[in-house]
């Protein structure tokens, strides 16, 4: 299993193959970057927000959706309980329109490191079958193949 | 005699560390249920059948229902702070009995 990460230097906890730096990714998008005719890349949305049109352009180019476990982790009380159903709602949608899905921590210090079966559960809790659980994870090993 | 009405058990093996450092026994117990409950609320911590089953320098062994280990495991990773300290509960073996649980857990630490 690997992990998407944002810094460099950081030790792979238990389970975990490769740590990867988001900078290091060529398609890794995040800060609200247009859907553009990007194929294969990995879409990152800290407000998880997404339309079903977006997701099935998405789909389409065998792009990924990134759901982070430090989102949900770094996020207190009713925070978190929101971030938690807006994951959930995008795990429907992206289930409806055949959107891969991703997931990773994105640390930036090793206290955010999470293990491989920690990793497991968040995707157990946000509504994965374990077929999915399954896809997703050769999913981000196809997806971080393309580096810089 | 066959217990019929039991519900399945799954024991989680963990490392436990507030600023680096393994909690006393007391502050351990205390950390963990008050995570917990503040995380499940009243009625889904009792639905979870959560127990902790041993607790010594920084590692024990907490027991919880068969469906819903992966909900615990998911509580335990999102332990991030304690009393403004840095604090980490992290989950190393799952297993149907304390033996085996206990066992691997000694195991993982043998290999790190």
């Amino acid at each position: 299993m690997l992990d998407i990460v944002c810094a460099d230097g950081l030790e792979p906890p238990l389970g975990i193959k490769q740590l990867i730096s988001s900078s290091r990714l060529k398609n890794f998008c995040d800060k609200n970057q247009a859907i553009e005719k990007k194929r294969k890349a990995i879409f990152y949305r800290e407000s998880y927000e997404f339309k079903e049109g977006e997701l099935k352009k998405l789909a389409s180019l065998g792009s990924a959706v990134l759901l982070s476990f430090s989102d949900v982790a770094y996020q207190k009380g009713i925070r978190r309980g929101i971030v938690l159903s807006k994951m959930k709602i995008l795990v429907e949608m992206c289930r409806r329109t055949g959107c891969r899905m991703v997931f990773a921590t994105l640390a930036q210090e090793p206290n955010m490191l999470r293990n491989a079966k920690e990793i497991e559960s968040f995707m157990k809790v946000v509504g994965l079958r374990p077929n999915e659980i399954e896809a997703s994870k050769k999913s981000i090993e196809e997806l971080c193949g393309a580096r810089k | 005699m066959k217990v019929i009405g039991a519900f399945k058990k799954r024991y989680i093996a963990f490392r436990l560390s507030v600023d680096g450092q393994p909690p006393t026994e007391e502050a351990a117990k205390n950390l963990i249920y008050r995570h917990f409950l503040s995380f499940f609320g009243e009625l889904g911590f009792s639905g979870l059948g959560f127990k902790i089953i041993n607790y010594q320098n920084g590692r024990g062994i907490i027991r919880c229902h068969k469906d819903r280990h992966a909900e615990a495991i998911f509580c335990m990773a999102c332990l991030t702070e304690w009393s403004s300290k840095k604090a980490r509960m992290e989950p190393i073996v799952s297993s149907g009995t304390i033996f085996k649980a206990g066992q691997k857990a000694e195991e993982e630490r043998g290999k790190s």
